[in-house]
């Protein structure tokens, strides 16, 4: 119960970050990307409730429309690198071989590298935008969903009733769909819910360095990047973002917690389990 | 949250209140130095800029081997813009306006002890040349401003004789900047000059460059000007603007280089800083692509009316920039024709009929869209003021976006811009001729002409300046060239960059030059 309770209000927090991005535009008191050039750097207030920016443009409105850019295209990006991971494990657990050999060493070469140092490279190859920052990203993510859709596919890949499948003249494509998918969908779902936190850091990273959304489209990376120098005389420009980055990935990161305890409880038991034996 | 995960809280806590206090300390200890405790025997500066190496040749890494007070030139540019002696004590060009005779000054030594004839100076400016040697691979920077015929010395008169392939009117000036510093190229034989840095004529020499952490200098002990205040000097990167002004305040600085502006008036608040601000000969200028949608006169002009540089300057980079006016090199004082009028602006375009025809909330030229795009980069607060201007432009019914390009270099090149940000010493060598060869037509490619603007009564005037030495003379051409690109919107220019330095109660003598050569120098002390 207690359990649920978590999972009930975390849910409600997500969906709260969700409409929040979703009617950004309706509930903020400014237009994001409207200036006042001779209102800047007004501190938190009535007016400006996270004060203004070196445009005099409304912190709070940038803030709540950042969470459209930067919620969404976390949530696509997941999205993405879910479906195409998963897909290419399947496929080289399943069929083995060449199409094994090759998923898996082009994965082995993504992850040679660090993670955010490899994106940054292919970001800045194919040019500062929110849709190459994403794509540096699904290249240097996909390879840890495809890895761990080809081993949960090898637990079954020899079990007598893919062999009787297979036997009984079933087509590659329903045994994927029919077994192999099912039996890998719950972890790699849950694989993706905790990992939508990380993914929304290393895309806040991406345009903090420069590599990401362009100004003035309002996203909390690039903020964050703005408003740094800023940190001794308009603090607000810093710390308003950063702990909407904070809050998000946050909730984000607890409620795929909640998601893996819900779906699979055994993993949870284990963890546990492993704690008190290290005790 | 169980006791365990609250002790483990609070234990976390401790730990990071305890590492916050241990990295203060330092700063303390030398507060409690500077504060009269025991004498300051070490200068720390702390930067934003340091070079790859240090050699002098080598792209622009004189400027920093000056900076940190090793290098030396046989001139020096004063405030006022004036071209002094320094290691030279005097100079002269003769009638053919070709053959200039420098005395040199007798008491100059080397940081190893030997005299800086006028063998060791012929020596360094034809190592300098013979380096960068465009022919030979090299980067040519010097032989943008003179080449010679020849360079001889005499040892026992103390002179150099320097005949230039053409007349070079400001020699003088040019001997000014970091490139031509003397070094003494035999001592330093036996060196790293890139690693370990060249033997020269300054207050400090080099212990150690690592430039993306900090560099060790050490006292010249045959320094030839007077005693050197400090036993050392510690040059320390810090890239962020914030980090320095707080270096500043902890006291693990005594000296910040450029500080932003919004932190300057934090410092200013404490009042125990000196903040010495200097509006430079540095402009922020953008360079206008003429084979794009600027290439429009009327829609070129509306630009420029519709932004309001004043307001830029002192509001957007908080005072960071000077407007200048539009006038492209500072100190000429000249009408803006297109002052900011943004009502002006909206029927200067529908006179043209640059309109919104579709609806879109966008004007529209020749039938298509217009979207001027600005290439900037952080650099200087180029992205606030390339954000500033498109808010400005929206106001008129123009679309702009903004690039921020890792490498801007090539597009400037391939002129893949409407506008490009530029940030530049206008006059490098007292002089803004090579600024204003930025505009010149004759240059057929887009290697320095980057906006490909042409104009002949603009290229006529640039050509009167070679070999024309009389200083009115010049300024009037200077004046006219200006007017006339003014007059076309041949650049945006933002401002004048206000460089500054600022120091802690523990130093004096800290002075932000208008030409930015002269950061570290004897006259920097401890606090008495």
């Amino acid at each position: 119960m207690k359990k649920n309770t978590r999972f009930a209000v975390l849910s409600i927090l997500v969906f709260l970050i969700l409409a929040v991005a979703f009617l950004a535009d309706k509930i903020v008191p400014y237009d994001p990307l409207s200036a006042s050039l001779s209102d800047a750097f007004q501190a938190p207030g009535k007016e400006h409730y996270f004060g203004t920016d070196a445009l005099g443009r409304d912190v709070f409105s940038r803030v709540i429309c950042g969470a459209t850019t930067s919620v969404y295209s976390v949530l696509i990006l997941v999205a993405v690198i879910l479906v195409v991971g998963t897909f290419l494990g399947i496929i080289a657990g399943y069929f083995g071989g060449a199409a094994d050999a090759v998923i898996m060493r082009v994965g082995d070469m993504m992850i040679a590298f660090p993670d955010l140092i490899l994106a940054m490279a292919i970001a800045g190859i194919l040019g500062p935008s929110l849709k190459n920052s994403m794509i540096a990203i699904a290249a240097v993510s996909w390879t840890r969903y495809a890895r761990l859709s080809r081993s949960l596919v090898l637990k079954i890949r020899n079990r007598t009733y893919i062999s009787a499948a297979e036997i009984s003249g079933s087509r590659h494509s329903r045994i994927l769909m029919r077994y192999m998918l099912p039996n890998a969908l719950p972890t790699m779902i849950i694989t993706a819910a905790t990992d939508i936190g990380t993914i929304m850091l290393s895309l806040a990273s991406l345009s903090f360095l420069g590599f990401g959304i362009q100004p003035p489209t309002p996203e909390w990376g690039y903020m964050l990047s703005e408003g740094r120098t800023y940190i001794l005389s308009s603090p607000w420009l810093l710390f308003c973002p950063g702990l909407a980055v904070f809050i998000t990935v946050v909730i984000f990161n607890l409620w795929g917690d909640c998601i893996r305890d819900m779906i699979d409880p055994n993993a949870t038991e284990k963890r546990r389990k492993k704690r008190r034996k290290r005790r | 949250m169980n006791g365990k995960k609250l002790i483990a809280l609070a234990l976390s806590l401790c730990l990071a209140g305890s590492i916050t206090a241990c990295g203060g300390s330092t700063g303390t200890e030398q507060k409690a130095a500077a504060d009269g405790g025991s004498a300051k025997t070490q200068l720390n500066v702390a930067t934003e800029l340091t070079s790859a190496t240090l050699d002098p040749a080598d792209d622009w890494n004189s400027w920093f081997v000056m900076r940190w007070g090793a290098l030396e030139t046989l001139t020096r540019f004063e405030d006022d813009g004036t071209v002094s002696p320094w290691l030279a004590e005097d100079w002269s060009v003769a009638d053919d306006q070709l053959t200039w005779t420098i005395k040199l000054k007798e008491n100059v030594t080397f940081s190893n002890g030997e005299p800086m004839t006028a063998t060791k100076v012929q020596e360094s400016l034809e190592r300098l040349f013979e380096v960068t040697d465009p022919n030979k691979g090299g980067n040519g920077n010097p032989w943008n401003y003179f080449t010679y015929d020849s360079i001889s010395a005499d040892d026992e008169a103390w002179t150099v004789t320097i005949v230039t392939s053409e007349p070079t009117v400001d020699l003088p000036g040019c001997l000014a900047y970091p490139w031509y510093g003397i070094i003494d190229v035999a001592g330093s034989a036996d060196r790293d000059i890139a690693a370990d840095g060249p033997i020269c004529t300054g207050p400090y020499c080099f212990v150690s460059n690592d430039p993306e952490h900090d560099i060790q200098l050490v006292k010249n002990d045959n320094y030839w000007d007077g005693e050197v205040p400090f036993e050392t000097v510690n040059v320390m990167k810090l890239g962020e603007a914030s980090a320095r002004a707080m270096a500043l305040q902890d006291g693990s600085a005594d000296m910040g280089i450029n500080i932003a502006a919004s932190d300057r008036a934090v410092l200013e608040n404490a009042g125990t800083y000196q903040i010495d601000v200097t509006g430079g000969n540095r402009v922020c200028n953008w360079f206008i692509n003429f084979d794009g949608v600027l290439g429009n006169d009327t829609l070129r002009k509306a630009v420029i009316t519709a932004i309001d540089g004043q307001t830029v300057c002192d509001v957007s980079t908080g005072g960071s920039y000077t407007y200048t006016n539009n006038v492209p090199v500072p100190g000429y004082d000249l009408d803006n024709p297109y002052s900011y009028d943004p009502e002006a602006a909206k029927a200067m375009l529908d006179e043209a009929g640059i309109v919104d025809g579709d609806g879109d909330g966008y004007r529209e030229l020749d039938g298509k869209n217009i979207d001027i795009n600005i290439v900037a980069t952080t650099s200087r607060q180029q992205d606030v003021i390339a954000q500033a201007y498109g808010v400005q432009l929206e106001a008129i019914g123009i679309k702009t976006t903004i690039s921020m390009p890792e490498n801007a270099v090539d597009l400037r090149v391939s002129q893949g811009f409407d506008l490009m940000f530029n940030n530049e010493v206008t006059t490098p060598t007292g002089d803004p001729e090579n600024f204003l060869k930025h505009w010149y037509g004759k240059i057929t490619d887009t290697s320095f002409n980057y906006g490909n603007y042409h104009n002949e009564e603009y290229d006529a005037l640039y050509e009167q300046l070679i070999g024309e030495f009389d200083t009115e003379k010049r300024t009037e051409i200077f004046t006219q060239m200006q007017e006339i690109l003014m007059e076309d919107v041949a650049t945006i220019c933002s401002g004048a960059y206000n460089f500054n330095l600022c120091s802690a109660a523990s130093v004096e003598g800290v002075h932000s030059y208008v030409c930015d050569y002269y950061w570290v120098t004897k006259d920097i002390t401890p606090a008495s």
